[in-house]
């Protein structure tokens, strides 16, 4: 019974499968969609053409990285992006204002 | 017939804020229009030419930005409002070599001001993108 229940497994779980399994693309969650989708907006505020490039990287487009494997490293994949994301989406935030302090500046100057 | 108007500065400064307004309502022909006339009051001021930049910069007009930005720089090459925005635009053209040596000019003129500010946010911006790309091709030599 113990060889049948042995060849069993194998048979239902090959290597082929194991590796498989383990190097699948993680599927963007509805949630990162959604930070990218927004993300990538405010990035556009700064400048058009750079939301998708933001937005895409939040949402996972291209999948992870391979022949690292495993839940673990997909989440701190994940994890890492998410941390550069925000500090990316902050940084367009401060730049938005700047621009604006600038360009009061530029209205001031011109009264100079 | 030809018009002599001498505005007070405080108009033109009351016309530059409309016309930023304007632009920032993506009502860019208005923008266009009220930037042009503040052109034609004071040809001698870079500033006018770095409101029409950032007006095509705002549309995605990237290489015109670029145009008008230089422009800007032949009136006032020490125009550190000028750098900063020349350093942005060729930020978001993917241009960083360049970007950085507008951006740190623009520091450099005007370490403790606005467009000293914003340079020093749009550098730390470009440290974020570079990021960005960087992962992107990652992805893409997989």
């Amino acid at each position: 019974m113990a060889t049948e229940r042995t060849e069993h497994v194998v048979r239902d779980y090959t290597l082929q499968d194991i590796l498989k399994t383990s190097q699948a693309a993680p599927s963007s969650g509805g949630f990162r969609r959604v930070l990218g989708a927004i993300a990538g907006g405010a990035a556009n505020i700064v400048a058009p053409g750079v939301g998708s490039m933001i937005g895409g990287l939040i949402a996972g487009r291209g999948g992870t990285l391979p022949g690292l494997g495993g839940e673990a490293m997909q989440f701190l994949e994940f994890q890492r992006q998410m941390q550069a994301e925000v500090r990316a989406f902050e940084t367009a935030v401060t730049v938005l204002k700047l621009r604006h302090d600038s360009t009061m500046s530029a209205i001031r100057t011109s009264r100079q | 017939m030809a018009w002599n108007v001498t505005p007070s500065y405080d108009e033109i400064a009351l016309l530059l804020e409309a016309g930023f307004i304007c632009r920032d309502a993506n009502e860019f022909e208005h923008a266009r229009e009220i930037f042009e006339g503040v052109q034609a009051l004071i040809p001698q001021s870079e500033v006018v030419d770095v409101a029409l930049g950032t007006l095509e910069f705002h549309q995605g007009r990237f290489d015109a930005a670029t145009r008008r930005y230089l422009q800007a720089l032949e009136k006032n090459p020490r125009s550190a409002y000028a750098h900063a925005h020349l350093g942005e635009v060729y930020l978001f053209n993917m241009k960083q070599a360049e970007a950085r040596r507008h951006l740190r000019t623009a520091m450099e003129l005007d370490p403790r001001g606005d467009f000293g500010k914003l340079a020093r946010g749009l550098m730390e911006f470009t440290n974020v993108v570079r990021f960005s790309y960087e992962v992107d091709e990652g992805r893409h030599g997989n």
